[in-house]
């Protein structure tokens, strides 16, 4: 093989690699992951129910990287299981029943990005200190009924925001 | 300060009933049963009156568009013992279900009869309950509901609006009767802004609203047909 056409297939063969790791490895490379994290590191069998966001959030992942929706979206959402697979080899999916503890009722409208885009407001000022959850939680970030709503309208009061029913309910 | 409001010309409506349909599917308005509609209880929360004038053979049949007029002093709002139903800063007459103790006071004092109490549990066909609108909660037996003008589409509008960094364009907010009718014979918009359709509109000499005499200065318009020469 003459030399000049080795180099070509390495180029090509470096940039479909570097395609293939800026589609999936978005996450890794802004913390220079891939170079801390060792793959035998990476626990290979997870349970999506065993989430723990300190084990990941120390490993430097934004929110965001997980959870773009909230930026872009009206709802959140939960991140995908292939997502877990970039790192993990296997993950047990959740049961259809699972549910996060944090879900308002159908009669409210709630949207994310007015709050983290417009609003300017960060997770941890609704979820609390997330970064430390070793599993997912157990109790929804707003309490439910009035107490949750009273949370809700309290901030909007302070910040100015519409305290109008009909902006919430629907 | 924005206050909604909606022309209905009479003289473009044909009485098609697409606005009944788009309403009810848009707002998870039940079907409701014959029997129900024979004991006067299906709801429908934009519904057509049928008017008739003139005698056989030279009649003329018009059906007219109602919804809640959405009035600038709601009667129905005064008589609620829970504050479930009051009048928004933007003139929208809301009923917040949750709130709402089924007393049906409000119903009662409503002069045009457009509130409706759910005397049954709501209930659609099994491929129908499926494809309930999830922008609007459903609502339960013994809660009075009405019309919004269709506000969650205000909520959406609003929240895109703003997450494309620009102000809210008329276009961006239409409730799901304006969108439907094939003839544009409801127009619908902010009353407040002279320059608006709907405030052109209801300048019109045609402009009258219904039951006018009572003072609860409706913001729903209807412009009149003219007739027939
Ligand atoms: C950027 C790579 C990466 C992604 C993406 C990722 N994880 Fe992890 N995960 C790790 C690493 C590294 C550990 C080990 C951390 C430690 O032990 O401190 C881990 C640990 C775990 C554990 C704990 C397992 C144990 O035995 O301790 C679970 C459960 C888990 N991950 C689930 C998930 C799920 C579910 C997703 C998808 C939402 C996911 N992970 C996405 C890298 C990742
Ligand atoms: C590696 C991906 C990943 C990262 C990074 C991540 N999350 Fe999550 N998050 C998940 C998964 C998977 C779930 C669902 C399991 C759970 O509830 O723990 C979840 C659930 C949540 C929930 C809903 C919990 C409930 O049940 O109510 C909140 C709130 C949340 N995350 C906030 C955050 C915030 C804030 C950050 C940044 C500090 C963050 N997440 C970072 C993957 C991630
Ligand atoms: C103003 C308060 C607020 C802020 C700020 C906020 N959230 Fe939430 N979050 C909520 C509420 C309320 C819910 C429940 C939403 C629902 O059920 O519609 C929720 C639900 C979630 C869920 C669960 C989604 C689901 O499917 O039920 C995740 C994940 C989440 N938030 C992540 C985030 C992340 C990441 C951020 C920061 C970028 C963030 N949130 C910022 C209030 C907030
Ligand atoms: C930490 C403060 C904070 C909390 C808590 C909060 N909000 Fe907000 N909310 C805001 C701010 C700030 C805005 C205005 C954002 C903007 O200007 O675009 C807002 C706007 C809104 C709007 C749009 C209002 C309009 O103009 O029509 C809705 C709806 C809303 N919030 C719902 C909720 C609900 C439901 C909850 C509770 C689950 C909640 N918010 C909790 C700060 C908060
Ligand atoms: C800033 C948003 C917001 C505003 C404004 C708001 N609510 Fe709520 N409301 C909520 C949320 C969120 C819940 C649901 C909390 C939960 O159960 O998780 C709720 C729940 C309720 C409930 C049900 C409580 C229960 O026990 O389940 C009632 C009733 C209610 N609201 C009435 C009202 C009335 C009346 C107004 C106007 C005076 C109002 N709300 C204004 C956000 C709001």
């Amino acid at each position: 093989m003459r030399p000049e056409k080795l180099g070509t297939s390495w180029v090509l063969g470096g940039a479909a690699l570097a395609l293939v790791l800026g589609v999936l490895g978005g996450l890794w490379t802004s913390s220079g992951l891939e170079k801390s994290l060792p793959a035998s590191s990476v626990p290979a069998t997870v349970a999506y129910t065993a989430f723990s966001h300190r084990k990941h959030t120390t490993l430097g992942i934004a929110c965001g990287a997980c959870h773009f929706q909230t930026y872009v979206e009206a709802w959140a959402g939960l991140p995908s299981v292939e997502l877990c697979r970039l790192c993990h080899r296997s993950v047990e999916a959740p049961p259809a029943s699972w549910e996060p503890a944090t879900r308002l009722p159908g009669h409210v409208f709630f949207s994310h990005r007015r709050h983290t885009v417009s609003g300017g407001i960060s997770c941890e000022r609704c979820h609390g200190e997330v970064q430390a959850w070793d599993a997912p939680p157990a109790e929804p970030s707003f309490p439910r009924g009035m107490a949750g709503m009273n949370r809700c309208v309290a901030c909007h009061r302070i910040v100015g925001a519409s305290t109008d029913c009909l902006s919430c309910h629907r | 300060m924005v206050r909604w409001a909606m022309v209905i010309d009479l003289e473009k409506c044909s009485g098609c009933q697409a606005c009944v349909v788009a309403c009810a599917a848009e707002n998870n308005v039940p079907l409701g049963s014959p029997q129900e509609a024979e004991i006067g209880r299906l709801i429908r929360w934009l519904q057509t009156l049928p008017r008739i004038e003139g005698e056989y053979p030279h009649v003329r049949a018009e059906a007219v568009p109602m919804m809640c007029f959405q009035c600038e002093r709601p009667p129905c709002t005064y008589v609620c013992p829970v504050a479930a139903t009051y009048k928004n800063p933007q003139g929208v007459v809301a009923q917040i279900y949750w709130r709402c103790i089924g007393c049906r006071y409000c119903v009662n004092a409503c002069p045009f009869t457009l509130k409706w109490f759910n005397w049954f549990q709501p209930r659609w066909p099994a491929t129908m309950a499926e494809a309930t609108n999830p922008d609007v909660s459903l609502r339960d037996k013994g809660v009075t509901e009405k019309c919004t003008f269709c506000h969650h589409r205000l909520q959406q509008a609003k929240d895109r609006a703003r997450a494309e960094g620009r102000p809210l364009r008329p276009e961006d907010y239409r409730p799901a009767c304006v969108e439907a009718c094939p003839q544009g014979a409801l127009v619908f918009g902010d009353l407040d802004d002279p320059d608006s359709e709907v405030a052109r509109r209801a300048r019109s000499p045609r402009a009258f609203r219904f039951l006018e005499e009572l003072g609860t200065q409706p913001k729903v318009y209807y412009l009149a047909a003219t007739p027939e020469a």
